[in-house]
C-alpha cells in the first residue's frame, strides 16, 4: 500500500487520532445521551481534513483512532470499535470525493458532519436489523440516534472553521485557507 | 478446560505451544468469530454461544476485570428497546425484543473479554503484521507520545481552570460550555501537535526514514519476560 501522505501529515493524523481517543477517555461525559461521542469525533476528523487537505485523511484518522482505542482498550467493543470510528470516517471521505470545493468551508463541515452522523447511526441500525429486531423498532431507534448525534456533530462542525482559521493564523497549515473562500 | 489451558498459555508463553503473540492473534480471531456468531446464529444456537461467552466472562472475572460498564450498556439498551417493542408490537413480541437485546449484548461481550485479558502491546504487534511500515511508525509514535499528550492536556486544562474558564466537569455538563473547552484546551494542544509532527518528521527524515526497503527495529526484549 502506497500512502499519498508525507510523513508529517501522517504523524499529525496519528496524533489527532490519539488525542481524540485520549480526550474521549478523559472526558467520559455522563450525559445519558448516546450521541455525544460524535462531537469529538466529528471535530477531529474535520480538523484533520482541514490541516492535511487531502481526501483520505479522514479515513486514515478514523482507522488509526480505532486501532489506538483498541490497543488502549478504551471502549468496551474490542474489534467493534474499529468499525465505530472507521465507518463515519469512510462515509465522510466518500462524500468529500463528490463535493470537495463545491461549498464554503462552513457548509462543507456541516454537511460532512451530517453524513458522518448518518453512517454512525446506520451502523447501529444495521446491527439491530442483523440481530433480528423488527424493522419499525429499529427505525425508531435509528431516528433517535441520528437526531441526537446530528445535534452534537453539527455543534462540532460549526466550531471547526474558526479553529482552522486560528491555526492558519499561527502559520501552521501547509495550504492557506484564504484561497478556499 | 479449554479456556483455562489457553489462559495458562498466556502466563508462561515460552513453555507452551503458542507464543504470547500467537495466542493474542488467536484471541482476536476468536472474539471476531464469536461477535459475528451473535448476529448470524439461529435462536436455537444462542444457548451454546451463551455457554462459550459465559466461559469467557468467568475467565475475564477470574483475572479481576470489571464488567459493570458493559452491564450498564446492556441495561440501557434493554430499557430503550422493550418499551418501543411494547408500543409498536404489543405484549406478544416482548420476548423477541429481549432476544434482540441479548444478541447485541453477546456481540459486545467477546470484545470486552479481548480488551480485558490481552495486553495492548501484544494487540499492537498482531496488528502491525498487516500494516505498512510508515503507519506502524505513526502508531508507535502516537502511542509513545500518549503520556506526553495526556500530561500536556492535563496541564493546560488545569491552568485554564485556574484562569477561570468554565470547563470544570460540573460546567461541562452544560453543552453551552463545550466551545470554551475547544478554544481553551484543544486548540493549544492542536498547535503543539502540529509543531511536534513537523519536528518529528524532520528528525525521522534526517535519519533516512523511508529510504531503506527493510526498516530496522529496536530488538524486541518483551518476548523474554
Amino acid at each position: 500500500m502506497k500512502s499519498p501522505f508525507d510523513l508529517q501529515d501522517a504523524l499529525f493524523i496519528g496524533f489527532c487520532a490519539t488525542l481524540l481517543v485520549v480526550l474521549k477517555s478523559m472526558l467520559r461525559l455522563k450525559l445519558g445521551l448516546s450521541g455525544h461521542s460524535m462531537f469529538l469525533m466529528t471535530f477531529f476528523y474535520l480538523i484533520c481534513y482541514g490541516a492535511v487537505g487531502r481526501v483520505g485523511s479522514i479515513t486514515a484518522c478514523g482507522l488509526l483512532a480505532g486501532l489506538v482505542a483498541m490497543m488502549l482498550s478504551v471502549g468496551k467493543g474490542g474489534p467493534m470499535i474499529l468499525l465505530k470510528f472507521g465507518l463515519p470516517a469512510m462515509a465522510m471521505d466518500l462524500a468529500l470525493l463528490f463535493m470537495s470545493g463545491l461549498f464554503s468551508l462552513r457548509w462543507q463541515s456541516i454537511i460532512l458532519a451530517l453524513i458522518g452522523c448518518l453512517a454512525w447511526a446506520s451502523k447501529g441500525w444495521i446491527g439491530n436489523l442483523l440481530a433480528g429486531m423488527s424493522g419499525q423498532v429499529a427505525l425508531v431507534q435509528f431516528g433517535i440516534n441520528f437526531l441526537q448525534g446530528a445535534m452534537f456533530a453539527v455543534a462540532a462542525a460549526l466550531l471547526v472553521p474558526p479553529v482552522l482559521r486560528r491555526l492558519d493564523a499561527h502559520d501552521l497549515l501547509h495550504r492557506s485557507l484564504t484561497d478556499e473562500k | 478446560m479449554w479456556a483455562k489451558r489457553t489462559a495458562t498459555g498466556a502466563k508462561k508463553p515460552l513453555g507452551t505451544l503458542l507464543t504470547a503473540t500467537q495466542y493474542c492473534a488467536f484471541a482476536l480471531v476468536l472474539s471476531l468469530v464469536l461477535s459475528s456468531c451473535a448476529f448470524f446464529l439461529p435462536n436455537s444456537g444462542l444457548g451454546w454461544l451463551l455457554l462459550v461467552d459465559g466461559i469467557l466472562v468467568i475467565h475475564g472475572l477470574y483475572l479481576k476485570n470489571k464488567i459493570t460498564a458493559l452491564l450498564r450498556v446492556g441495561v440501557i439498551q434493554l430499557a430503550l428497546t422493550l418499551p418501543l417493542y411494547y408500543l409498536l408490537h404489543g405484549e406478544a413480541q416482548l420476548l423477541d425484543g429481549a432476544i434482540v437485546v441479548l444478541r447485541v449484548f453477546l456481540a459486545m461481550l467477546p470484545g470486552w473479554w479481548l480488551s480485558s485479558t490481552q495486553s495492548p502491546e501484544r494487540l499492537g504487534e498482531v496488528l502491525s503484521w498487516g500494516l505498512p511500515s510508515k503507519w506502524a511508525f505513526v502508531i508507535a509514535a502516537s502511542i509513545g507520545l500518549l503520556p506526553y499528550m495526556m500530561q500536556e492536556t492535563k496541564e493546560i486544562y488545569a491552568i485554564q481552570c485556574l484562569r477561570g474558564a468554565s470547563i470544570t466537569p460540573k460546567a461541562l455538563r452544560n453543552p453551552k460550555n463545550w466551545p470554551e473547552l475547544i478554544y481553551c484546551v484543544v486548540l493549544p494542544v492542536l498547535i503543539q501537535l502540529l509543531k511536534l509532527s513537523k519536528q518529528m518528521a524532520k528528525a525521522a527524515k534526517l535519519r533516512h526514514f523511508g529510504k531503506v526497503n527493510q526498516p530496522t527495529h529496536w530488538p524486541a526484549t518483551r518476548e523474554d519476560e
